[in-house]
């Protein structure tokens, strides 16, 4: 195995990993706020369902951005690139940082406004689709990433 | 489209108020207007109280009704019934709060028996009923506890002092001990003993034995048992009545809504205002002639500073999307409807974002069958049928990426127009085109709008200017249309330069405020880029969808030879299949559905939409498990 795939690899490694730890943290961290609402108004559950998975999509993008890279590192067909070039798997790396980085942050940040939407939720439960609105659009910066990684990966080879 | 609306103006009999809130609610037409300062309300303490009481009844019954049925039955009652039949339904709730509270009462009984039996369980032991345990003239007795570390220096001290014990029960208050002591020595002993924490526990002047007080506390727990079970068999045939508390709940909240209608009453007579649709006024009307003969009705055009409640109606397919709007803010009642302009791309826009032939069919036979079988009513009703209709255009795209379950398939020779995965490029101009397009129509309402209202130069400052910038901008990536992309640009751009600032009579500020409106454009560019996100969801879910496949297929291994192994494995990966694409589907649904109205919120309602309205919330029947009233 060349140190270019190697490097390709920990790449899309990080961009699972940073990502789905941003995620997990966020959907925990709007978890814990949902908790305190529904124990006391459970029929607000699937509203707040909604506004707890908010922060779950950053996980999934890094993944994507994995599987990605496995895709054109030829992992998926059974036929792996063994000779990539040092320079190429750097690039690989470099593909799989914007949605690396700003996943985990936008994660992070996108799970303090749904806990915030979870508490106008509370108080106003017919405000939750405005909650969700405005939670969601933390998410562009996250999508924004996503697709400069998309195009950078599948543009490589 | 925004139906027109009539205000209703109605004087009535004092004595026929309650008749006439009562039809008008069964009508369900008008909307009545408060007036802060002299509108006044009925009190509804008494129906709020039976509302707590009949939902608190219902939570306690709830463990002893039937499962509700997998298909759904209607709930209807008859319009009479449910008017008029409130005593018994009442005397029903009394008869199992009773029911209930002396199941409540008798455990807290039982509680206390526990308790005493704990007591007297170490004395059972002692032959002596509790009132001849008392102090003879050359004998003091004593009963109480001592730590069991003790127990040998108890047994040591009363030795040595020549006094009579005997060691009775252990509980977690110690050894219980009986003993006698020599009156003389009675101080002495008592003394030694305090320095191993003996208690003193005197026992109850009873003529009985502990024994005999055991049994007779067990026989009362065991009544109590046997009557708490009566009691809550008594409840379970209670709870095949439930579905009266419920229709109850219903009659008394309905008639908390009539009591709580603002009016405005005079000496003799009481006067109603409300808001009604322009097409419905007979039916008021008949409502009120049903009342009573004397009364005085009028109805009249809303004045230009009155802002009526926004009633939209819309068909079929339209309708369930009102919702998405709606949630967002209502439509002014003098603006044009969106509903009919968003639901369509909504539709396409969500079919897009999910985009895989088999997810579709499964949404739109899932949706449908649960439409069918459980009968949802008002917004989840709504929303289900968005997402069944959603399911056709999620076929739709979902073939022209020849995504069947996450499956490349390409039946009948039908080459795959797109692949996300394949052609991310084309996919992401496909999705900014969309955009561009949606952008556009939502400029065309805006013009249509002005239309409406005759300002032409708005229609043509303010949208056309706007859409000649943007289809010239498009034009000028296609090498062919070039040349025309760069003069519709630069008409629209100089439209906008020349017109938005039409308000200020001064020429150079009208155009510094043009030149000001030019830099807008950043903001349509950011818009427009913002629909990149349906190329980062339908990729998400394929690709979410092939890694499913992919798994499963590791796990399904080789089919070509057959053996015992190879079902075993079959079935294991037919498993994967379906959690893999189970999950995938309702992730797929979730983002689908917050980012296809985000792109109707934001960049779409941003171009023409106000939202500046209410909703129309008319007096009528609050039904929460009634489903339908038979009005004869």
């Amino acid at each position: 195995m060349s140190t270019g795939l190697l490097i390709a690899i920990i790449g899309a490694l990080l961009s699972t990993i940073v990502a789905g730890l941003g995620s997990a943290i966020g959907v925990q961290m709007a978890g814990k706020a949902a908790t305190g609402v529904v124990s006391e108004r459970p029929e607000l559950f699937g509203k707040l369902l909604i506004l707890q998975a908010l922060p779950g999509t950053q996980g999934i993008y890094g993944f994507l951005v994995s599987v990605l890279v496995f895709v054109e590192l030829g992992f998926l067909s059974g036929s792996p690139e063994l000779a990539l070039e040092t320079a190429k798997g750097w690039a690989f790396f470099g593909a799989c940082m914007p949605i690396t980085i700003i996943g985990l942050l936008s994660a992070l940040y996108q799970a303090r406004m749904a806990v915030y939407s979870i508490q106008m939720t509370a108080k106003q439960p017919d405000a939750a689709a405005k909650g969700m609105t405005m939670t969601v659009l933390v998410e562009t910066y996250a999508i924004l990433a996503l697709l400069v990684s998309i195009l950078l990966v599948t543009n490589i080879i | 489209m925004i139906v027109p609306m009539k205000k209703v103006q109605i004087v009535v009999l004092k004595e026929d108020h309650e008749q006439l809130m009562l039809n008008l609610q069964k009508t369900g037409e008008v909307m009545l207007i408060e007036h802060p300062e002299i509108s006044q309300k009925s009190d509804a303490t008494t129906e709020e109280i039976m509302l707590q009481r009949t939902r608190k009844t219902l939570g306690l019954l709830k463990k002893y009704r039937d499962k509700p049925k997998f298909v759904k039955e209607l709930n209807k009652v008859d319009y009479d019934d449910f008017v008029s039949n409130i005593d018994q339904r009442i005397e029903l709730l009394e008869k199992i709060e009773e029911t209930y509270e002396e199941i409540q009462h008798l455990k807290a009984d039982n509680a206390t028996l526990q308790e005493t039996l704990k007591t007297y369980q170490p004395w059972e032991q002692l032959t002596v009923p509790f009132d001849k345990i008392v102090n003879t003239k050359y004998a003091y007795l004593h009963t109480g506890f001592i730590e069991p570390r003790y127990c040998q220096d108890f047994i040591r001290i009363l030795d040595e002092h020549g006094s009579e014990y005997e060691l009775l029960g252990k509980t977690y208050d110690g050894q219980a001990v009986f003993f006698a002591n020599y009156y003389a020595d009675d101080l002495a002993v008592m003394e030694s003993l305090r320095a191993f924490n003996f208690t003193e526990n005197a026992l109850p002047k009873l003529p009985l034995t502990a024994n005999q007080l055991l049994s007779e506390k067990e026989a009362q727990l065991q009544a109590n048992n046997d009557r708490i079970k009566e009691l809550e068999e008594a409840l379970a045939q209670y709870a095949k009545h439930a579905g009266d508390l419920e229709i109850l709940t219903d009659q008394v909240s309905s008639i908390e809504v009539r009591k709580t209608a603002p009016v405005i009453p005079t000496d003799a007579t009481v006067y109603v205002e409300g808001w009604v649709r322009h097409d419905r006024v007979d039916k008021v009307i008949e409502a009120i002639k049903e009342t009573t003969d004397i009364f005085d009705c009028e109805f009249s055009d809303p004045l230009p500073d009155e802002l009526p409640p926004t009633v939209t109606q819309n068909n079929r397919f339209v309708a369930p999307f009102e919702i998405i709007t709606n949630m967002f803010a209502t439509p002014s009642p003098y603006e044009v409807d969106p509903n009919p302009m968003m639901s369509f791309w909504y539709w396409i826009i969500f079919g897009i974002m999910m985009g895989d032939a088999g997810y579709g069919l499964v949404m739109l036979l899932f949706f449908w069958a649960f439409i069918k079988i459980k009968k949802p009513k008002g917004n989840t009703l709504n929303l289900y049928k968005i997402l069944m209709y959603s399911g056709i255009t999620t076929m739709i795209w979902g073939i022209v990426f020849g995504s069947y379950f996450g499956f490349e398939w390409h039946p009948f020779g039908l080459k795959p127009l797109l692949t996300p995965l394949n052609n991310p490029l084309e996919m992401l101009v496909m999705s900014l085109v969309i955009g561009g397009l949606h952008i556009i129509s939502g400029l065309l309402v805006k013009a249509y709008d002005n239309f409406r209202k005759k300002d032409f130069v708005a229609v043509f400052s303010d949208s056309l200017s706007w859409i000649l910038l943007l289809v010239g901008i498009g034009f000028f990536f296609l090498p062919q249309l070039s040349n025309i992309g760069k003069y519709l640009a630069l008409a629209g751009a100089l439209i906008i330069v020349f017109f938005a600032g039409r308000k200020n009579r001064n020429p150079v500020k009208r155009i510094g405020s043009g030149l000001y409106s030019l830099y807008g454009a950043t903001g349509y560019m950011s818009d427009i880029l913002s629909y990149s996100r349906i190329l980062a969801l339908s990729m998400s879910s394929g690709v979410i969808a092939l890694v499913m496949n992919l798994l499963a297929q590791m796990v399904q291994g080789d089919l070509s030879t057959f053996s015992f192994m190879t079902i075993i494995k079959l079935l294991m990966a037919m498993v994967v299949y379906f959690v893999g694409h189970v999950f995938n589907l309702a992730m797929g649904l979730l983002s689908a559905y917050v980012h296809a109205s985000r792109l109707q919120y934001i960049e779409f309602f941003g171009k023409f939409y106000e939202g500046s309205g209410y909703a129309f919330t008319p007096l009528e029947n609050k039904l929460t498990y009634i489903d339908e009233l038979n009005v004869n």
